[in-house]
């Protein structure tokens, strides 16, 4: 054998070497960036590119080693073709170089243009201060490019040690955040800055632990019990996603489209001022175990997530009765909006279950802007091109009915089951308004008022006989309505004047 | 590692302190490295108060109103058994009956609401001990 090609030889094994990593990382019950590839893509479809980019700076001589702490390249996961990158926190903490960052902003280039997923498991504490600005303005780079990149194709980031700075804001201009249980942390100044600052005395978990950003801040969106839990778990999301924006998300014929749904009647008590638990109106109306739900335990009033209907990807949105009366807030507007954008990036269809009577009242929402946050659901619903499905089970009133069942609003299908109650307000509110004088000089009147108007318009036929419902079902034929329903707009198409982008609330 | 700046004797040093993962603290000073004493400092017994603090509050907890509404009824008894999840008062907000239960098992130390008792967001409905 040559000597070049020895040498070779010696420099590769000395790049794959992870034993070092293997040490740091299995102490603190996590793998090193290599296992977690392997883990996660298909057996040996790893390329790695790269491999032998290292640092430029002088003050780091004598530490750098080929592949500055990342190792990027492309594989399939699941015979679908995917770009990656992961960070190994062994090497300088994770910290992001510049030969660092231009790597990673080279995978995510590449994933571009081939119109395939991008996936970063991140590990790393931010830029790497002795690079100075060359790290920062790599970093600006990766910015750059995941937000061209945004909704053309998904972008996954899973946190998957303590992150700060550069390592988390690329991760929130993508399209999910995984984190894992006791392990992942997110945070743009750490508890050492905070103390220094600020005074106040706060733990990693507290402050930025995967509990916190999946209930309180709603920064990710999912969390995972073991790191090998959260790859899985990103291997399901694949599944209800298109590799981009030119293409429909993956089919598979599940469940009989024709399967009637007979428990929903037992589900929803037609008393519309008894709570219950949606999940279990969506378990019954979608295929079976096809529901994977997104951002489970942040603004819980409101559900969202993936499911299959009649083997098609759809996104579901849903009020929730159990929690905070399924009423719309700050939070669970900011879910929903988001959620409906992505569903309109990758063209997959939007069904929601609607059972609410509206935004929640009080200062203490319209003074943190729930005008300004609200109007993102209708924003993002107005915007949205993909087939939109909407069905009332109980309740759809005033400016929730607009925001989630409007037609004109630009619902292809609108579905009631006989229970629907679809008007302004309800009854009593209504009465004191309309009649107010009526009452103010009869009291007793109320009542049979409040009966009157409940009669005349708390139902579905009402909004039928303007057109605004196309069909009052049965709660037992709704997933074969809502089958039917989607296969006749499945293929809609729908134009937009072309403009620079809009301009959103935020 | 912390960076710090000590005045000995009139005179400054720029010094950098470690804590290794057995605990101890080891100061770089130039190319000297010393491995120093701590006495428990204020930072430290914050943070000893902080805990004992959230002990505290892991047995006591306040059952709050998550919605502006009205105590429809009262389901449990003061000075009772609660199990998690069991269901502590009907909320009427938002049109419907919701349910607050017992985030987890305790005594239901004490009942803060009367039945048709107008409540805020955040309102302590009970304290569960």
């Amino acid at each position: 054998m040559g000597a070049k090609i020895k040498e070779f030889l010696e420099r590769r094994k000395e790049l794959l070497n992870d034993r070092n990593a293997a040490e740091l990382q299995h102490k603190k019950g996590k793998l090193t960036a290599r296992e977690r590839l392997k883990y996660l893509l298909d057996n040996d479809s790893f390329a790695e590119i790269n491999s032998f980019a290292e640092t430029q700076s002088k003050e780091l001589d004598a530490r750098k080693k080929a592949g500055d702490g990342v190792v990027t390249g492309y594989g399939t996961i699941n015979k679908r073709a995917v770009y990656i990158y992961a960070q190994d926190f062994s090497f300088m903490g994770g910290s992001m170089g510049e030969a660092h960052n231009e790597k990673i902003a080279d995978v995510i280039e590449l994933a571009l243009k081939n119109g395939c997923p991008c996936i970063g498991l991140l590990d790393s504490g931010g830029a790497r201060i002795q690079e100075g600005v060359a790290a920062l303005d790599a970093g600006g780079k990766i910015f750059q490019l995941n937000t061209t990149a945004s909704g053309i194709i998904p972008q996954i980031s899973a946190i998957l040690g303590p992150c700060a700075g550069i390592a988390v804001y690329s991760p929130a201009l993508t399209d999910f955040i995984f984190m894992v249980d006791k392990t992942s942390y997110m945070f743009i100044t750490g508890p050492d800055v905070i103390k220094t600052v600020t005074g106040e005395i706060i733990d990693f978990e507290r402050l930025g632990g995967a509990r916190q950003h999946n209930e309180k801040s709603g920064v990710a969106h999912f969390m995972a019990d073991n790191e090998k839990d959260c790859l899985d778990m990103i291997k399901v999301l694949l599944g209800y996603l298109p590799q981009n924006n030119l293409e429909g998300p993956p089919y598979h014929a599940s469940d009989s489209p024709s399967r009637e749904t007979k428990k929903l009647e037992a589900f929803v008590p037609e008393d519309p001022k008894k709570t219950y638990d949606i999940k279990e109106v969506i378990a019954e109306i979608f295929d079976r175990h096809s529901f994977f739900e997104v951002q489970g335990s942040h603004a819980a009033n409101a559900v969202v997530g993936f499911a299959r209907l009649n083997g098609y990807v759809v996104g579901v949105v849903a009020n929730q009765p159990k929690v905070l009366a399924g009423c719309l807030d700050i939070n669970s507007s900011s879910k929903i909006a988001r959620f409906v954008r992505l569903c309109d990036c990758f063209n997959i269809p939007l069904i929601n279950l609607v059972d609410v009577t509206g935004y929640l009242p009080g200062t203490e929402q319209e003074h943190n802007g729930i005008i300004r946050h609200g109007a993102k659901v209708l924003f993002a619903y107005s915007e949205a091109t993909v087939p939109k499905i909407s069905l009332v089970l109980r309740k759809a009133y005033g400016g929730a009915y607009i925001a989630l069942v409007s037609k004109d609003m630009g619902f292809d299908k609108v579905l009631a089951w006989p229970i629907a109650e679809i008007a302004v307000m309800g009854a009593e509110q209504a009465v004191s308004i309309v009649n107010r004088d009526e009452i103010n000089k009869n009291p007793k009147a109320r009542a049979e008022l409040a009966r009157q108007y409940s009669e005349k318009y708390l139902n579905p036929y009402a909004a039928a006989k303007l057109g605004k419902v196309d069909m009052i079902i049965e709660p037992r034929e709704t997933r074969i309505a809502l089958a039917k329903c989607l296969e006749m707009i499945i293929s809609k198409r729908e134009k937009k004047p072309a403009k620079k982008h809009a301009n959103m609330p935020l | 590692m912390e960076e710090l700046v000590v005045k000995v004797d009139g005179k400054e040093y720029k010094v950098f302190v470690e804590e290794t993962e057995e605990g101890k603290i080891l100061v770089h000073c130039g190319s000297d490295v010393y491995e120093v004493e701590t006495k428990k400092d204020a930072e430290n017994s914050a943070v000893e108060r902080l805990q004992r603090k959230q002990v505290a509050e892991e047995g006591k907890i306040e059952i709050l109103a998550p919605l502006p509404g009205i105590i429809y009824e009262i389901k449990a008894k003061e000075g009772s058994n609660v199990k998690q999840g069991q269901s502590l008062f009907t909320l009427m907000a938002m049109k419907m009956e919701n349910d607050i239960t017992a985030p987890r098992e305790g005594i239901l130390k004490e009942i803060k609401v009367k039945k048709n008792d107008n409540v805020n967001k955040g309102d302590v409905l009970a304290v569960l001990e």
